[in-house]
């Protein structure tokens, strides 16, 4: 047996295995200290994503006012999904799927979890897709291969990407954790990144104007905000994977907001940089503006590490997510895997340039939906529940349980769902953004969460607690 | 097939008793984990409401 075997069964055999599956952690089990999730969360959130996000706020926002409005946002977003998300998960040490099924219901849950599944599988193939790219651009910026070759190498970047989290994820959450201490470093690298541009075009950037910003400031001011707490909502499906491995809430509140809420929006920074000044958001191609090749192969360094880390943790979530359909539940965790990575390999491999033209309109839909899953979630928990959730129900699938509902699904939360993503959709297009008032002065993301939790509070008053469903204490 | 089981691929049986004795662990209130306390309640209104909206006001400023 191989050192590398005996190590994954020495983890597995400590942990029980229990990280590899849905099963609630005991507190025994779950031993991250705040650091750990600080940094495993920094290493998630910093990606490509980034210098996305930046980017489209540089669009409307000046330097200082992009700054202010995406960190408000990515803040306020962040306190939602960590209120929404962390306290069922870490109370009971369930990921974030299992704490959807007192909302949802024992069949129900499969929306936030087919939500999950699409979102986390979108981005993932994103991701390993850039990943590809950085790799080859890498290779091509150092000498080892010429242009010609970089588009052979895309492919084969990809497929040894997904190879290299297959064998990353063998260990389930030490895994994660041993790769977030290692790449945690191109953080570093991504602050002395916006130095560098914040230092050599200071005065560029304090003059630069944004070129579609709208006439109105105060809907410009109000879409980066938008920007920052749709982007922070699209946390929650990763959240509970990673949070259920700290042992309470206390270990958990602030490396959220400051591991997903401010690093991320710390790092977009570079993004709006970029965009404002050198019209490029493409850290390795405005670094080499500024410094040459040298400075380009760091930036590909950086670029290509920030998304394996987060492919890491995504795909990591996304299995354990999977774990709840029957179909997987007992497969063995390396097969589970492979079906994990296996769609992603494929998409990077087969259709890349059609996926980034045509996925980006998918992935701003199932973005939108998770505005009122938090709502639902904290109606739920802080308002309806007060805190009272029975774990037992959660795991109950005989069709007797608490959150059995009707046929395992629970109408209310459904109705939520609905009338939120229909406010979004009419509060703002997330292709177009073409808004309709209130937007400028509430955003979409808010009214949304709010409209979502309060049509799941007044059904379940009206319909689920009178009807004796649902668990709840009346 | 004991290094199946340890990677995931547990026989029914005790899949069932695994998930029976862990309900039980976190059923009890020191099996659980803490929800926030009051510190956590401070650091997510603190970083997540005053501060998004001190920025707001700068950026509007």
């Amino acid at each position: 047996m191989s050192g590398a075997v005996e190590q994954i069964l020495a983890a597995d055999i400590r942990l029980g295995g229990a990280d590899k599956d849905v099963w609630p952690l005991t507190r025994s089990e779950r031993t991250w200290s705040a650091w750990q999730l600080f940094i495993t969360m920094v290493t998630a959130g910093a990606a490509t994503w980034c210098y996305m996000i930046g980017e489209y706020a540089g669009y409307y926002l000046n330097f200082q006012h992009a700054f202010a409005a995406l960190t408000a946002g990515a803040m306020l977003g962040m306190m939602l999904a960590t209120i929404a998300a962390v306290p069922i998960c870490v109370r009971f040490g369930i990921d974030s799927i299992a704490g959807t099924k007192p909302q949802f219901g024992t069949r129900g849950w499969a929306l936030p979890a087919g939500l999950q599944f699409l979102s986390i599988l979108g981005w993932n193939s994103l991701l390993v897709i850039f990943f590809g790219k950085s790799a080859a651009q890498f290779l091509v910026a150092v000498g080892v291969i010429g242009e010609g070759q970089a588009a052979l190498v895309v492919p084969a970047a990809t497929i040894l990407a997904c190879t290299l989290i297959f064998l990353v994820l063998l260990r389930g959450t030490s895994g994660v954790d041993r790769i977030a201490k290692i790449l945690v470093a191109h953080v570093f690298i991504g602050l002395w990144m916006l130095y560098l541009i914040v230092t050599h075009h200071w005065h560029d950037l304090t003059t630069a104007t944004p070129a579609y910003a709208a006439p109105n400031p105060l809907w410009n001011l109000t879409t980066g905000v938008e920007l920052g707490i749709s982007t922070s909502l699209s946390w929650w499906p990763y959240m509970g994977a990673m949070v259920r491995m700290a042992p309470g809430g206390p270990r958990v509140a602030l490396p959220s907001m400051l591991g997903l809420g401010a690093a991320v929006a710390l790092l977009c920074l570079i993004g709006i940089a970029g965009i404002l000044v050198l019209q490029n958001d493409d850290p390795a191609n405005w670094l080499r503006t500024i410094g040459g090749p040298v400075y380009a192969v760091i930036g590909l360094f950086f670029v290509t590490a920030a998304n394996l880390g987060t492919s890491v943790t995504g795909t990591y979530c996304s299995a354990i997510g999977l774990r709840h359909y029957k179909l997987f539940s007992k497969l063995p965790w390396p097969v589970l895997l492979v079906l994990t990575i296996a769609p992603v390999a494929v998409v990077g491999v087969t259709v890349p340039d059609l996926f980034f033209n045509s996925f980006g309109t998918f992935l701003a839909f199932i973005g939108v939906t998770f505005a009122p899953l938090c709502g639902i979630q904290i109606a739920d928990y802080f308002v309806l529940r007060r805190g009272h959730i029975s774990i037992r129900g959660i795991f109950d699938t005989s069709g007797t349980g608490p959150y059995a509902y009707w046929w395992g699904f629970n109408p209310a939360a459904l109705a939520g769902m609905v009338a939120g993503f229909g406010t979004y959709i009419y509060l703002l297009n997330p292709l177009t953004y073409v808004s309709h008032e209130p937007y400028e002065y509430t955003t979409a993301s808010l009214p949304t969460l709010l409209v979502g939790g309060a049509v799941y509070a007044l059904l379940t008053k009206l319909l689920v607690m009178r009807s004796k469903h649902g668990g709840y204490k009346t | 097939m004991e290094q199946e089981s340890k990677l995931g691929g547990r026989p029914k049986m005790n899949r069932e008793l695994e998930l029976e004795r862990r309900l039980c662990a976190v059923e009890t209130p020191e099996g659980q984990g803490e929800d926030f306390d009051a510190p956590s309640w401070i650091w997510l209104v603190t970083l997540g409401v005053v501060l998004p909206v001190a920025l707001i006001a700068w950026g509007w400023l």
